[in-house]
């Protein structure tokens, strides 16, 4: 079962949390910019809302609505960090949680109890770090979860939660609008309503193949949606991880000479991590901690490849060690590693799947041209007449397609936008 | 004696414990375990989607496997090219480049984009006549596969399946999927043991109907048979409906080539 958590006032938690002031949200607040500019509102307190102020509205409208509401900008930056927080969060709570792009959050409660006990606790969770209450839903897909989430919001201002039986889906997608409800491209939601298709049941009824003879493959989504079908999995987040390793000097030394012999240490160290863990690094961050407490000096250095072993990370760190200028006695040194990724990866590389490679495709099909002619591989493009007269296909097949040269085609794609051709004009 | 027996399945357990313990649990297993089991246990194979989710669950894995070789047979009219191409398209999403191999000459470029295949990451390699150029069609193909295609497909003609020219070279193309773990099918009607002995899953298709429509076939009924299986459990089989693209319009995608 996957539970949908839904937070649908973000960039207001964000701002009051930013702002620090709780008062905030217990008055006409509107979040999306100023009246004059040309935006639609992005948030609005309970109190604004009263007026009759929603999200999407233009902020002119909104100051007409309620003059006397203050008017704030949206501040991306602080609800991305209030999202990783969140995030952070409702990961302690469970280990397989996704945040979505629509600022929803999904989470498998397989295995963790009583699924609406535990809804109770992560509403606790976001009531306490939102300051308002969010809209839960329950059920066995992504979709369905968000959709009985989306009822949960708009039952009551309290926080609720609605759960959807394992084997009901259908019957409880069944009454909803397909306008409101199905995330698919708002051009097949006219052409369903040009066909009277209204409710999730109108489209659920309808057989499989001739929803996807008439409406395509965007079709055959909306109908397995409406089926109450999401075969879309859960994309856990995995958390950042870091390694750290620091040593105490004592004496604090100003001498390039030993402060190398202890970052060696330091570097043993994490290679013994790394192996163990499987994992591969690709920044390292090296922290100095003067005598006299200044401020700390510190160098990034992001790798071209990642490292996995003592040895691999020497020669760089060796590098950065060796181009301090070091001035005032050091008193600690501290090492970090960031940028994790599978130490297999690497090494792995040549046995890959290589999908990226164009340019060596490209040339590959070059020298298979040369050698066999440029008939042997081509690469088909479908034609105006073929592609525009829907059901009225060209008989003659040269009338449909003509082929393309893949040579041109892959090395157009794998070259930079914008990137000259060695020794050529621009194309 | 009860004691000896009881000792001696004791020293088994312990033994069968290490084994598991130090080389993993798929290692060593008791052939009557009683764990019901949808997939051989251990590392599954990672998997592309086909499309047709009945098909999918039929495998066992979600998909076809990748790096490893599938076929799908059936006699003429039976779906297997309706089914590979719904493949296609999914595998041409997820790949820069895809393969296809049309040594029975009957690829239709339309139909693939009607089912959504990105026409403009299909490498369709054709050679001139299929009887002698055999050999240089997978060589030719064995070079994309290392340099980097993300998906192999194979149109067998009639009976070529059966060449004596054809295993040792599939044998090496298969090889090279494997190495780079892109999903590799064939087609055909019918296959040699040693193509057969190096599948993981072989399909078997055969029509069952068509879905007709106000008089018109817009449609097939097709019953597929998962006549071998490595990866999940054999001897499964399912009936599909594949309605055939004529009613909508699926436009082709072809930003990447505009761009």
């Amino acid at each position: 079962m996957i539970l949908c958590c839904l937070v649908p006032e973000l960039p207001l938690a964000a701002l009051v949390l930013r702002e620090g002031d709780v008062s905030l949200a217990h008055r006409p607040v509107v979040i999306g910019g100023l009246p004059s500019e040309r935006k639609p509102v992005r948030a609005a307190t309970a109190e604004a809302r009263s007026f009759g102020i929603c999200a999407g509205m233009p902020l002119r409208q909104a100051e007409q609505l309620c003059p006397q509401a203050l008017f704030l900008p949206a501040d991306p930056r602080a609800e991305a960090d209030l999202a990783r927080h969140l995030l952070a969060g409702l990961y302690a709570l469970a280990p397989r949680v996704e945040l979505a792009e629509g600022g929803e959050a999904y989470i498998e409660v397989d295995g963790l109890g009583e699924p609406m006990e535990f809804a109770a606790r992560v509403a606790a969770y976001l009531e306490r770090r939102l300051l308002s209450r969010p809209a839960l839903g329950i059920a066995s897909s992504k979709f369905v979860a968000r959709t009985a989430a989306e009822l949960a919001a708009m039952g009551s201002r309290g926080a609720s939660v609605r759960a959807v039986p394992a084997g009901s889906e259908r019957s409880f997608l069944a009454p909803l609008s397909v306008a409101d409800h199905l995330p698919v491209d708002p051009g097949l939601i006219g052409r369903l309503k040009l066909f009277g298709l209204r409710t999730m049941a109108d489209l659920a009824r309808l057989p499989l193949a001739s929803v996807e003879a008439q409406f395509g493959a965007e079709g055959l989504r909306a109908l397995r949606l409406a089926r109450g079908e999401d075969t879309s999995p859960l994309v856990p987040w995995d958390p950042p991880q870091r390694m750290e390793e620091s040593s105490r000097l004592d004496p604090p030394v100003d001498n390039l000479t030993p402060l190398l012999f202890v970052a060696r240490g330091l570097v043993d160290r994490l290679g013994t991590r790394l192996m163990e863990g499987g994992h591969a690094a690709t920044v390292i961050r090296l922290s100095l901690e003067l005598e006299d407490g200044e401020k700390p000096e510190e160098r990034v250095l992001r790798l071209r490849a990642p490292m996995s072993s003592a040895d691999e990370l020497w020669q760089p760190v060796q590098g950065l060690v060796q181009h301090l200028a070091v001035t005032v006695p050091v008193a600690r040194l501290q090492m970090r590693l960031t940028g994790f990724c599978p130490a297999l990866s690497r090494q792995m590389d040549l046995l890959a799947r290589q999908d990226t490679r164009l340019e060596d495709i490209a040339r590959q099909l070059t020298v298979l041209s040369d050698t066999h002619g440029p008939a042997l591989v081509r690469m088909p493009e479908l034609l105006p007449a073929a592609t525009t007269g829907g059901a009225l296909v060209p008989l003659v097949e040269e009338r449909r397609h003509h082929w393309l040269d893949p040579v041109e085609v892959l090395s157009a794609r794998s070259r930079p936008t914008g990137r000259r051709r060695p020794g050529g004009r621009r194309p | 004696m009860a004691l000896s027996a009881l000792s001696r399945e004791t020293s088994l357990d312990s033994a069968v414990g290490l084994i598991q313990a130090r080389f993993g649990s798929a290692a060593l297993q008791r052939a009557s375990s009683p764990v019901p089991r949808e997939v051989v246990p251990g590392i599954l194979p990672d998997a592309v989607a086909t499309g047709i989710p009945e098909v999918d669950a039929l495998v066992g894995v979600g998909g076809l496997p990748t790096g490893r070789l599938s076929l799908c047979l059936g006699s003429c009219g039976s779906g297997r090219t309706l089914l590979a191409y719904r493949f296609l398209a999914a595998v041409s999403e997820v790949s820069a480049a895809v393969l296809w191999l049309d040594l029975g000459r009957q690829a239709d470029p339309w139909l693939m984009g009607r089912l959504g295949t990105r026409l403009d990451r299909l490498l369709l390699l054709r050679p001139p006549t299929v009887e002698t150029d055999i050999r240089v069609a997978l060589e030719a193909a064995l070079s994309l596969v290392r340099a980097g295609v993300g998906g192999v497909f194979i149109d067998l003609p009639a009976r070529a399946g059966r060449s004596q020219a054809w295993d040792p070279m599939a044998a090496n193309l298969a090889a090279a999927c494997a190495r780079a773990a892109i999903p590799f099918l064939v087609l055909g009607e019918a296959m040699g043991n040693p193509l057969r002995y190096a599948a993981s899953v072989v399909l078997g298709m055969e029509r069952r109907g068509w879905e007709e429509r106000h008089g018109d076939i817009t449609g097939v009924r097709l019953a597929v048979t998962v006549e071998k299986n490595k990866v999940g459990l054999p001897g499964r089989s399912t009936e599909v409906t594949l309605a055939y693209p004529l009613g909508g319009f699926i436009a082709p995608r072809r930003e990447d080539v505009a761009r």
